[in-house]
This record gives structure tokens, C-alpha cells and sequence, in this order.
């Protein structure tokens, strides 16, 4: 009986959860080297930074940089050129420091290989940062973070960057994390019932980079197509999969977004 | 014997006003037979002289036996004394002897009716299907849903045969002086394994099989290899050509290209909109309850309609008249009880069938707050006051329930089917025959976690009624009327509103007016012209509000209505089938039928379980789909090996087809209308059917090629595209061999070009995220899918003709555990014990991987059934 039960659970663990393995895949070339463009502009008064790479054919491939493309953003009138940053290829720094203010639209062009691309966008405002909590994971002395990002919400779209950091604890400098976190005004099957994925932990007296972007309604829907493209693909409800949207002419990729930020340091406790 | 019919029908249009005298050129003749078929005649004058026959089959009954004798006789001589003796007059067309009847032998007398019930003698139960004939004849009839029949005869003694497959023929002989009811008892078949001793229609009765309707019986699903100790319908209806699984583990089909909401399943006419549990892996309707199975793929008849691919027409079973029976089927996961027995002796009876999922003991100690399984429940009631009316109730109910209030608080998953049919038979006349069913159909799906929740709704009720106007021999009159009503809740929401303010989606309501009129027609022997309409109004009623979009399909105009009908569409779907009868044993039918459908799934989801199910009517946003098809069926009978062949070749054309903006929200979105984009379809394709009903080996072979192609102007560029069911080979191979009296063996094979999917065609980086990019909508196809079944079903008594009869059925689904693959992902990293995961910590450098997901790789079963 006991080996007819756990025949049985076995089974309906297959039949509930399925089997997922790694295989190998032929992918059909594609028409790659577009250009990329990773553009976030904040309220911070800072230098600000675009990144600009190339699309690949692998999937573990290297974005292939661009240094040679010519970037600036205008609003109202006034331009502001980006230039490279040697040490960090595809970076483009802007000239000055300038933070994004409401109610003006900014339009990031570059020009590269002889090709003009545009895209706008206008400052989305940003809520306060909710309570950041951890939760105990594992061991008795790890963290993880807790739901502190509701996955809905009608009147606040948002992105979390989650940088923790626990070098100074291990003196081992790989001992760092990014997680990203997203409230949508939509509800996507895929954020309900989610695949499986790793669970990032960490120590005790980690020190957390919590910033929080406002997002635009066209920005957060790139970002939701981002993420059903990413961390909700492959749980048990999936759709059909198609290219993310942008905001970029030319057939260029990627996403320019103006947003406002909420931000705090903590020590996870 | 050659019998080429269609050179026949050019010959038979020469006007021949003389019979020609034959040249003795031919060798003597000597045929000496006290009891001979006329087909024998014939076939020993081509032995003796090289000279061919041609005829109609259905005008000359080569089959009657005489008593024949000539010597050393000519050709002529030959043939003018089989002409004495049998009513043919002969010709010499190119070196073939045409043969036809006399003049006066085809001028018809005024024909009486026959009308009456065909049953099963044990239970009583009305027979579907059955025939009735005429031996010698070619005049037959075949029972309807309700195993009626109307059969035109002569004045005088009449010789009637009935038959049906799986039970004993009767003959009667009848002296009919006037129109007259007679009601007719078959006896089953010796009780044993199902479906091995059976014996096929005469093969005149061919002509009475309606190509284009499959049937699917269930003794056939009973038969079949079962998935975790359960038959299922929609894994039997797989198997048929033409009909394509989505995937393991799924209720959802695609028939001739067809999207999956584009099928209906209705069981005594109520719809069923989600036939499944436990989010497709088991079929609600249970096979014992299911009296008939027919599956319409085109030329569906004019009374049934609003879906543009399949209508599966269950038949439930009135429940045994005469005696109590009792039935069940007991394995670890299912238990299910069927009753049978007779309220009012030969007038009322009852049919219950309980059902319920066993997993439980699976899960009890680990979360013993869980409540996992699923039930349903199945009523039948008849009554019958007196000869001409009948009277029927049914139910079906199912509930999934998925739930767990380890938290503290209750949360999960639940939906179910309600579906409920009251029906009234009534003869007018021995020529007119009424049906009126009012009936209802509902379907809910709720997720919640209290006092949270989301559910979505769809609820049908409808009053119709059907006639069927038996005028001639050769003319029969079907129509009716139906009036319907809908109501939707497209996913409506509530939640604590200090956790979030939901968007309002309201229910709406629309009504439908059918009239329909279809008209079969016999033209001769060989031609029969089916011939009808089906004229439709859908409206959508208020109150509601509604949005209208632009070219960008943003908000251009909201506009809110009062209770009144605010739009309307009106559509008339014509139906012409043609059919030709080459002989005795093969037919061509070609049809042509116009489409609509009103109601859609709105899912964007190639997932496949069924889930989070949004409904939606035809709307000012959402233009009515429709669907043109072309059908050429061919069927064929070798009378010697006892196979039959069917192929049909079909085109499509489909409109206004829902397709969806990439990333679409179709949850909780009042704008949902503004996330469909609509296009064009075509699908076309040929099916091969080879079966073989009798004997130890039984079973069919069938192979699909078909195409099914996109186009959708704000997708892919408006570029064309396969559609997700585009699969260009599918086949299948069910064989049932019953190795003893007492065991049966059965194996199902099926194998078919896997599902199309978008793959990347390169990357880039964001987030320091691994972005796909797709070049293409569906460029790549999953691997095909191969599956491999068997099943043994041993009959534990060894007396076959005692009541208690008792089987034990071993079954293994995908017992070659072969890895069909339901989904490709490109987004998960490997690890060593475990499945693939979803990077979370994008500084990780670990490499992703292209990863695969497969459902059921083997799963064994042991079931008990048994009956008393």
C-alpha cells in the first residue's frame, strides 16, 4: 500500500507541477545588432545616464556596446548632450547634472550609424516607499524580502530596484544582489500564479538600496510585458509570447522613461 | 462485378427507346441453380462470356434468390429468362449489359406510414440510430434522438427487418391496410466484453449513414485506455479525425482548424461550457451516462448551430424501465455509482449517476486544511402518460474545488457546470413528431481568498421547439423555433478595499431568436438533397456601458445605455449538402454550409488547463465570428474484410477571428474589447478514416493532413501566420483485441506535428534582464507529440449471464513515457536537483538555459467496475 501510495503522489505530482528540464533549442536567426536603449531619467539631480548596447543572437550573449552614437535630450527648448563614459562602455553620462521636473516632455535623440532615433516621454510621479520587510528564510539568521509590493494597485504603478549589498559581512565582494519588484494597475494571470524561482537570501545587518520608480502608463506597460516575458513566464498559466513594445522610432528596442524616485538605505533586520 | 457508378449516370442520361438485340457472338451458357442469387446469375454469364454488368444497385435486388436454368443458351436467351424471373429489362452498351427496371416497375403506388419507437427489450430504452427495413427493398428508416422512425410501405403483407448493432435483428411481418404505429423491443446481444460481438447495418442501409456526423459511441470510450482509472470524452473524441488535443492534460479540442471555443458539447441539448476537471485532466460527462455521441464537423444540421467547428450532440440514457440496476467503478483516485430503475413500470424511469474525486488520503497528514477534488452529479427522468407524448428531465452538475484554509483563512479555487433540460415529446401524427426542450446551461468560476474573491459567470436559458414533418418517402421537413437568453459576468471582482480598489466590470445580457428550416429531399435511388437555413437575431440588451475605440484602440467614446436592446445583428446561414450514392457500398457527399457564432472565449492563455475563463458575447465591439465550409466526404464499405473507409476533404474560411494585442490583459479589464484584434482564417486538410467494427480485432486508423493559416492586420506585421492548432500530421491508431471471452486487450497510438509556438530570434539586455526578441508570431513548432496507450480489461465472473458482472481494468496512460513537450522557455537557469528556475538576482551570472515542460510521462491505473 505504501509503495501504491507513493506511485500514486508521484503521479499526481506529475500531473499537477509536470516535469521541467533544460534542452537543448535550434533559434532561428535573427536580424540582430538593432540598436538598444536603456534610459531612465530621474528627479534626482545627478548625471544622468542612458546605455546603449546591440541585440544578439545567443541567449547567455553579450550586449555588444555602443560608444560611437551621438546622444542628447531636449525639453523646452534646451538640450542636453550625453557623452561616453570610457570605463563603462555603452554608458553615456550627461554633461551636467539636471533633475527631470513635471509637466515638461523630454525627448531623447541619438544618432548613430546615420540613423536618427527618437523617443519622449514625461516625468511620472512617484508614492512614498512602503515599509520594506524582510521575512526569515532557512537558516535562523537569513532574510528574504516579504510581499512588501502589492501586485496591484489602480492609481500607482511602480518599480522597486532592491540592491542589497553584504560584502562588508563576508568581505567577499560578490556577495551582492539586484532584484526588481513591480505594482501594475493590471492583473496578469502570470502574477498570480507564478514558475518557480531561486530565492535570494541574505544575512542580517545587509545593507538594502531601496529605490522606487513612478512609472508611466506606457512605461509600465512595457515593464509588464518585460516581466511576462521574464520572471512570469513558465508557471502553469502562459500565453502566447511576443516582443515587448518601446517607445523608440526607427526600430530601435528598449525603453526611454522619465521617473520620479522615492529611495532609502536600510539595514535589513 | 464492376459497378461504376458514375459512368452509370452519364449512360442513364441516353434515351434508349428499344431494347437492342444482342449478336450472338458471345460463347453458350449453362447455369442450372434451384436457389441461386441474382448476383451469382450474373456474376457466372461473366465468368462464361467475358461480358460485364452494370447497374443500380438500388433499383435491382441483385440480392433476391431464384430458381434459374438455361443450356448452352445465348446471351440473349439467357437474359431474357432472367428477365422472366426477375424485373429488369436489359442493354448492350459497349460491350456491357446496362441494367435497369422496366417502365411500369418504377411507377410507385400511394405508400402507407409505419411509425413508431425502437427499444431495447432489457431496459426499455429508446434506441438511436436503429433502422428499420424492408428486405428486398431498398425502403429503410433510421430512428432519430429519441428512437423514432417513420417508414413509407406498400398496402399488404409487409416483411420488416430491424436492426442495430450490438443486438439481435427481428423480422415482422405486418399486414398494413392503413397507416399504423408499431413499436418495436430488440434484445441485446450476449452480455460480454462491449463492443466485440456487434454486426454492422445491412449494407443497403448505408445510404441512411449521414457522412459528415461521426459517431462516437460509448461503448467505444469505454473501451479505450483510460487516464487515471476515468474515460474521458474529449480524450475520446481526440482520436477522431480531424479533431486535434490541445495537449496533455487539457479538455480543450480544435476541430478542422477551428479555435477551441469554436466547439459545443451539449448533452440533451443544454450546453456545457466547460466539460472538464481538475483543470482538464477528466471529462464531467460520464460515459454510462452518455446513451449516443454524435460529432458534427460540417453539414451540421440547420436546428443546431453558433459554433463554427463542432457540435458534440450527447444523448443521455432514460434509465432502465423494467429493473433496478446498479453500477459503479471504484480506483483510488475516482469512485463513481450509477442507479438505474423504474419508477412506473414500462412508463417512468430513472437514471442517477454520483461521481466523486478520492485524493484525500493523498494529502490528508501533509495538509490536512486542504480540500482538493472535484464531484459531479448526473439526473435522468422519463415518463411516458401515454403513446404519444414522452416526457424528459436532466441534469448535470460539477464542482471543482481546489481550496485551503491553512492560513486562517479560506482561499483557492472552485468552479462547476450547472446544466438542466426539460423535454416534451409528442407525436401530432404518424408523420409529425415534436420536440420542445426548455433548458439551461451554466458555467462559474471563482478565485478567492475570503472575503476576496474573482469569479466569472455565463448562464444560458432557452425554450425551443423542434419538428420534424416525415411528408413522403422522399421528402422529409425539419424545423423550429428557439428563443435564448444570456447573461455574462466577464470576471467581476471584490476586495477589501484597504487592500485594493478594483475595477467595476459589470455582467451583461443578451437574447437570441432562432428559426431554422431544413429539407431533405430524395431525388432517386442515388441522389438526396439536403437542403436548409437558420435565421438568427442576436441582441444585446442594456443596461450596460460600452466604449468605442479608436484607430490606436484607445477610449474615443463612452456611451451608456438603458434597458433596451441597444445592438443588433441578423444573420441568415444557408446549408446544401448533395448526396450521391455510387453502390451499395460507397458514397460521395459534398456540403456547404455558412456559420455564425456569438459567444467567445476570451483568452489569450496557450496554456493548457482551463482556467480564469472570461465570456463574451457579440457586442457592437465584437462582430459576430463566421465560418464557410466546403466538404467533400467519401465512405466506403468492404463488405469481405469488414471495413470501412472514410475520407473527407474540407476548406474553410473564417471571419472577424479574435486574436489579441501582445501581453493583452483579459482580467479585470473593463477596456477588455479595446485588447482583441480581429482577422482572417483558413484552414483546409484531408481526413482518412480506415475502421473495423467487427470480429476480435477492432479499432480504425486515421490520418489528418490540414493546414490552418492566420491573418490578422494589426499583428505580425499583417503578415499570415499558423495558427497555434496548426498541425499538418496527425495519426491515430486505436486497436481493442480481445484476447479471450473474458479479456480484452486495447491499445491507442497517436502521434502528431506539434503545437506552433513564437520563439526569439535574439536577445538584448535591460534590467540586466535577458529580453527576447521574436521576429516572427508562431515561427517554431514544439516536438511532435507521441503517446502510447494500453489497457487490459479482464471480466472477473466467468458466467456471462449472471447479473453481477464485474471487470478489473489496468490501464496505462503514455506508457512509453515519451516527453511531450507543452511549453519551450527560454528564461530559466538549470539546476542540478530540481526543476529550472527563474533567475531572481540579476547580478548571478549563472547562465540561462532553454528549458521544457512535459505533463504526463507514464501513468498507470487500476479501476473495478461493476454492475448488478
Amino acid at each position: 500500500m505504501k509503495v501504491l501510495k507513493k506511485m500514486l503522489l508521484w503521479s499526481i505530482l506529475l500531473v499537477g507541477l509536470g516535469c521541467e528540464e533544460t534542452t537543448e533549442w535550434q533559434l532561428a536567426p535573427g536580424t540582430n545588432g538593432q540598436l538598444v536603449v536603456e534610459a531612465i531619467l530621474t528627479n534626482e539631480n545627478k548625471l544622468q545616464e542612458v546605455r546603449l548596447t546591440q541585440t544578439y543572437d545567443d541567449l547567455n550573449g553579450l550586449a555588444p556596446s555602443i560608444t560611437d552614437a551621438v546622444v542628447s535630450v531636449e525639453a523646452n527648448g534646451v538640450s542636453v548632450d550625453f557623452l561616453p563614459v570610457r570605463e563603462k562602455p555603452g554608458c553615456y553620462q550627461s554633461e551636467i547634472p539636471f533633475a527631470l521636473i513635471d509637466d515638461l516632455e523630454y525627448t531623447l535623440k541619438i544618432d548613430w550609424q546615420g540613423q536618427q532615433y527618437t523617443a519622449r516621454s514625461e516625468l511620472a510621479p512617484v508614492a512614498p516607499l512602503p515599509p520594506i520587510t524582510f521575512q526569515h528564510y532557512g537558516k535562523a539568521d537569513s532574510l528574504a524580502f516579504a510581499e512588501f509590493a502589492p501586485i496591484y494597485n489602480a492609481n500607482q504603478q511602480a518599480m522597486y530596484e532592491m540592491q542589497v549589498d553584504w560584502s562588508h559581512l563576508s568581505n567577499d565582494p560578490s556577495d551582492q544582489a539586484l532584484l526588481y519588484f513591480y505594482t501594475f494597475s493590471a492583473v496578469d494571470i502570470g502574477s498570480l500564479v507564478r514558475p518557480v524561482r531561486d530565492t535570494v537570501f541574505f544575512p542580517r545587518g545587509s545593507v538594502v538600496i531601496a529605490r522606487k520608480f513612478g512609472l508611466s502608463d506606457d512605461y509600465a506597460d512595457y515593464l509588464r510585458a518585460l516581466v511576462a516575458e521574464t520572471e512570469w513566464r513558465g508557471g502553469a498559466f502562459f500565453g502566447a509570447s511576443a516582443s515587448l513594445p518601446t517607445n523608440l522610432s526607427e526600430g530601435a528596442v528598449g525603453f526611454f522613461s522619465a521617473s520620479a524616485i522615492a529611495a532609502d538605505t536600510l539595514i535589513a533586520e | 462485378m464492376w459497378k461504376p457508378g458514375i459512368i452509370l449516370l452519364l449512360l442513364q442520361g441516353l434515351v434508349w427507346t428499344s431494347q437492342a438485340q444482342i449478336e450472338d457472338i458471345y460463347p453458350p451458357i449453362s447455369i442450372e441453380a434451384s436457389r441461386i442469387r441474382v448476383e451469382d446469375v450474373l456474376a457466372r454469364i461473366t465468368e462464361q462470356t467475358g461480358v460485364k454488368f452494370t447497374y443500380n444497385p438500388r433499383s435491382i435486388d441483385v440480392e433476391q434468390v431464384i430458381s434459374f436454368s438455361v443450356r448452352n443458351a445465348s446471351l440473349e436467351a439467357t437474359l431474357s429468362a432472367l428477365a422472366e424471373e426477375v424485373e429488369i429489362r436489359y442493354q448492350l452498351i459497349k460491350d456491357q449489359i446496362v441494367l435497369t427496371l422496366p417502365p411500369e416497375a418504377e411507377q410507385q403506388e400511394a405508400l402507407l406510414t409505419l411509425s413508431g419507437f425502437i427499444e431495447d427489450q432489457h431496459s426499455g430504452e429508446s434506441l438511436i440510430g436503429a433502422t428499420a427495413a424492408i428486405p428486398g427493398t431498398l425502403r429503410g428508416a433510421v430512428t432519430n434522438a429519441f428512437g423514432y422512425y417513420v417508414l413509407s410501405m406498400q398496402r399488404g403483407d409487409n416483411l420488416l427487418n430491424y436492426s442495430y448493432v450490438g443486438y439481435q435483428p427481428k423480422e415482422l411481418r405486418l399486414g398494413v391496410q392503413q397507416d399504423q404505429r408499431q413499436n418495436v423491443s430488440l434484445q441485446p446481444r450476449a452480455i460480454d466484453l462491449p463492443n466485440i460481438i456487434v454486426e454492422l447495418p445491412k449494407a443497403d442501409l448505408l445510404q441512411q449513414k449521414d457522412l459528415g456526423q461521426m459517431d462516437l459511441k460509448p461503448t467505444d470510450l469505454n473501451n479505450m485506455p483510460e487516464f487515471g482509472g476515468e474515460t474521458g470524452l474529449v480524450k475520446g473524441l481526440q482520436s477522431l479525425p480531424g479533431i486535434k488535443m490541445h495537449s496533455d492534460g487539457s479538455a480543450f479540442f480544435y476541430t478542422r482548424g477551428g479555435e477551441k471555443d469554436q466547439n459545443l458539447i451539449i448533452v440533451d441539448d443544454a450546453p456545457i461550457y466547460n466539460p472538464s476537471h481538475l483543470f482538464g485532466f477528466y471529462s464531467i460527462i460520464v460515459p454510462d451516462f452518455a446513451k449516443s455521441i454524435q460529432v458534427y464537423k460540417s453539414d451540421i444540421p440547420a436546428k443546431l448551430g453558433d459554433r463554427l467547428s463542432s457540435i458534440v450532440d450527447i444523448r443521455t440514457r432514460d434509465g432502465n424501465l423494467h429493473k433496478l440496476e446498479f453500477s459503479g467503478a471504484l480506483n483510488p483516485l475516482i469512485n463513481r455509482f450509477s442507479l438505474e430503475a423504474p419508477i412506473v413500470k414500462e412508463k417512468s424511469s430513472i437514471f442517477v449517476s454520483w461521481r466523486r474525486s478520492n485524493f484525500e488520503w493523498l494529502y490528508e497528514r501533509s495538509a490536512p486544511q486542504a480540500d482538493l477534488g472535484f464531484g459531479d452529479f448526473s439526473f435522468k427522468w422519463n415518463y411516458r402518460p401515454n403513446a404519444t407524448n414522452r416526457l424528459f428531465f436532466t441534469t448535470i452538475s460539477s464542482l471543482d474545488n481546489f481550496t485551503n484554509s491553512a492560513s486562517g483563512s479560506n482561499g483557492g479555487i472552485r468552479w462547476g457546470n450547472l446544466a438542466a433540460t426539460l423535454r416534451w415529446n409528442h407525436i401530432f401524427g404518424p408523420k409529425l413528431f415534436s420536440n420542445t426542450t426548455l433548458y439551461t446551461g451554466n458555467y462559474a468560476y471563482r478565485l478567492f481568498f475570503e472575503p476576496n474573491y474573482w469569479q466569472s459567470a455565463l448562464g444560458t436559458l432557452s425554450l425551443k421547439s423542434d419538428f420534424t414533418k416525415y411528408s413522403s418517402s422522399a421528402v422529409t421537413n425539419r424545423f423550429g423555433l428557439e428563443l435564448q437568453g444570456y447573461f455574462i459576468d466577464p470576471g467581476s471582482a471584490s476586495a477589501d478595499s484597504s487592500i485594493a480598489i478594483l475595477p467595476e466590470i459589470k455582467p451583461n445580457y443578451s437574447r437570441k431568436a432562432v428559426a431554422y428550416y431544413q429539407g431533405e429531399f430524395n431525388l432517386s435511388d442515388q441522389w438526396q438533397l439536403k437542403a436548409g437555413a437558420r435565421l438568427i437575431r442576436w441582441s444585446n440588451s442594456g443596461p450596460a456601458t460600452y466604449y468605442e475605440f479608436d484607430d490606436q484602440y484607445a477610449v474615443s467614446d463612452t456611451i451608456r445605455t438603458g434597458a433596451e436592446i441597444y445592438n443588433r445583428y441578423v444573420h441568415l446561414d444557408p446549408r446544401l449538402s448533395l448526396q450521391y450514392r455510387i453502390d451499395s457500398s460507397a458514397q460521395l457527399k459534398l456540403s456547404v454550409g455558412q456559420y455564425h457564432q456569438y459567444l467567445q472565449l476570451i483568452s489569450n492563455a496557450t496554456s493548457p488547463f482551463n482556467s480564469f475563463e472570461v465570456w463574451l458575447p457579440a457586442s457592437p465591439n465584437i462582430r459576430p465570428q463566421s465560418a464557410l465550409q466546403l466538404a467533400l466526404n467519401f465512405s466506403k464499405y468492404f463488405k469481405r474484410s469488414g471495413l470501412e473507409f472514410n475520407s473527407a476533404l474540407y476548406y474553410k474560411r473564417f471571419k472577424n477571428q479574435i486574436d489579441y494585442e501582445p501581453h493583452a490583459t483579459t482580467l479585470l479589464n473593463p477596456l477588455i474589447e479595446g485588447e482583441l484584434r480581429f482577422g482572417r482564417m483558413q484552414s483546409y486538410g484531408l481526413e482518412l478514416m480506415l475502421k473495423k467494427e467487427l470480429g476480435k480485432l477492432s479499432g480504425w486508423l486515421t490520418y489528418t493532413y490540414s493546414r490552418t493559416l492566420r491573418q490578422t492586420p494589426a499583428l505580425n506585421e499583417g503578415r499570415t501566420y499558423p495558427a497555434f492548432q496548426d498541425r499538418p500530421h496527425d495519426l491515430s491508431l486505436l486497436l481493442n483485441y480481445r484476447i479471450s471471452p473474458r479479456v480484452l486487450f486495447s491499445a491507442y497510438y497517436t502521434a502528431y506535428s506539434g503545437s506552433t509556438f513564437s520563439s526569439p530570434t535574439g536577445f538584448y539586455t535591460y534590467n540586466e534582464q535577458t529580453i527576447p526578441i521574436y521576429a516572427e508570431k508562431n515561427n517554431d513548432r514544439l516536438p511532435t507529440y507521441r503517446r502510447f496507450d494500453l489497457a487490459f480489461k479482464f471480466r472477473l465472473n466467468k458466467d456471462e449471464t449472471r447479473r453481477f458482472q464485474h471487470h478489473l481494468t489496468f490501464s496505462i496512460y503514455n506508457a512509453s513515457a515519451h516527453k511531450n513537450v507543452v511549453a519551450v522557455n527560454f528564461n530559466k537557469f538549470p539546476v542540478e536537483e530540481g526543476r529550472p528556475l527563474v533567475k531572481t538576482n540579476l547580478l548571478s551570472d549563472v547562465p540561462l538555459s532553454p528549458s521544457q515542460i512535459d505533463l504526463i510521462r507514464f501513468f498507470p491505473s487500476l479501476t473495478y467496475q461493476f454492475k448488478l
